[in-house]
């Protein structure tokens, strides 16, 4: 069916929930497979349990899927668990090539398609596993060369831990040497990743602001400026709802994924000092805001 | 919550969960503004919706908005310090009512052929 068509193993997350850069993901290995390409797919496991109509799509379309990886990540909530099926994984990925017993053909290259490290290695010990290709798609800066961008996001770590957790417990000492010690970690991580990134095949990013902030200009680097859109699915309903001419609630909307780095510390107080000179919906009647979004 | 709780806001406050696209969509659609605080993103999806959907942002002015949306001339979009939450609260209303769209970016066929090529290009198959 594929002949001389390019064969890829793509290492991909495909647990929509998990955000914006999984959608991309998707989108791309889609795309790929309607256009001839042989993809196999490694997934993390807990993807196995959580993707079930992504993978029912993808596996509709011909995307045949390797296997998966990241045994791990089915204890996300079970510390001690996770270290032990971090373990087994270590010891299976490094002392048997469990892959290439299943694996018939050798891909002409291993995509990762996040830049992640646990995605960006596994892509990579694998390509030379096969002797193939290593390509990572960085759909984030896999770290930060400009210091004040890194500083600002260990800032936004510790906003988090402080409201959130314990941390404010902490003396004003404790709280330095916390930050402090974020940081060195962070900078001995920074050089870890700064000489093997640089040092893969070749790596695709997707926004231009992505080698601006990891402060590099590497000849393994190829920049999508665009690197993402809307898809035709999301212009027609897009143009679909346009068209009902929705009109707008009193709702102040704050839609990211529910970590550190996405700010939403800032957003409750943002939305505090709004709400105090300005009436917005008042939810304590049990209103259910799906009926709202529904409401023509 | 609890935050929410402290800060007296929590009656104000409803927490979706996963909503399909058109759900999301529509809820976007009928927002006043959206709130981005973001402090790590290379494109955000979250943002080209909101705009195309007619819906303003206020985010931070990290180099993933400027580059992609503020140059790039995205209309109803406004960039604040990082950390400065009166500043974003202020930028948020001056933004209520106002006209938003996107950048006219390319398709996204014409995104992924260019993705593909140079993937062939660099194997050696295109």
């Amino acid at each position: 069916m594929y002949g001389d068509a390019l064969k890829i193993l793509a290492v991909a997350n495909i647990d929509i929930t998990k955000g914006g850069g999984v959608l991309r993901a998707i989108r791309s290995i889609k795309w790929y497979v309607k256009n001839k390409v042989r993809v196999d797919l490694l997934i993390p496991l807990s993807d196995v349990f959580y993707a079930h109509s992504e993978l029912k799509d993808l596996k509709a379309l011909g995307v045949s899927i390797a296997g998966a990886f990241k045994i791990s990540s089915i204890a996300s909530h079970a510390p001690i668990l996770k270290k032990t099926l971090s373990d087994i994984e270590n010891i299976l990925f490094r002392r048997v090539n469990f892959l290439k017993l299943s694996y018939k053909y050798s891909p002409d290259a291993v995509v990762s398609f996040h830049e992640s490290t646990d995605f960006v290695v596994t892509a990579y010990i694998l390509s030379k596993l096969f002797h193939s290709k290593s390509v990572s798609l960085l759909q984030l800066p896999p770290f930060y060369g400009l210091k004040r961008r890194a500083e600002n996001i260990v800032r936004s770590w510790f906003l988090w831990n402080y409201y959130l957790t314990s941390l404010s417990n902490y003396s004003n000492i404790q709280r330095k040497l916390s930050m402090d010690l974020i940081k060195a970690s962070n900078l001995i991580h920074r050089n870890i990743k700064y000489n093997f990134y640089k040092h893969l095949d070749m790596l695709i990013a997707v926004s231009p602001s992505i080698p601006l902030e990891m402060n590099v200009k590497w000849d393994n680097m190829v920049i999508l400026d665009p690197g993402l859109t809307l898809d035709r699915e999301d212009q027609i309903l897009i143009n679909k709802i346009i068209k009902e001419s929705p009109t707008k609630n009193r709702i102040i909307l704050y839609s990211a994924r529910i970590s550190p780095e996405k700010g939403l510390i800032e957003a409750l107080y943002a939305f505090r000092i709004m709400s105090k000179n300005f009436q917005v919906s008042d939810f304590s009647s049990q209103e259910n805001l799906k009926q709202v979004s529904k409401e023509h | 919550m609890n935050l929410a709780r402290k800060l007296n806001i929590n009656y104000k406050i409803l927490i979706t969960g996963y909503l399909t696209r058109e759900e999301l969509f529509r809820l976007k659609a009928k927002a006043l503004v959206h709130l981005y605080p973001s402090h790590e993103d290379a494109f955000p999806y979250s943002v080209l919706e909101s705009l195309a959907l007619g819906t303003p942002v206020v985010a931070h002015d990290i180099p993933a908005l400027r580059i992609n949306f503020l140059e790039k001339g995205a209309e109803g979009i406004s960039l604040v310090e990082e950390f400065d939450v009166k500043g974003f609260a202020e930028e948020a209303f001056k933004l209520i009512g106002q006209k938003a769209s996107p950048p006219g970016f390319p398709s996204w066929e014409e995104i992924m052929e260019k993705e593909l090529s140079l993937l062939k290009r660099f194997i050696g198959k295109g």
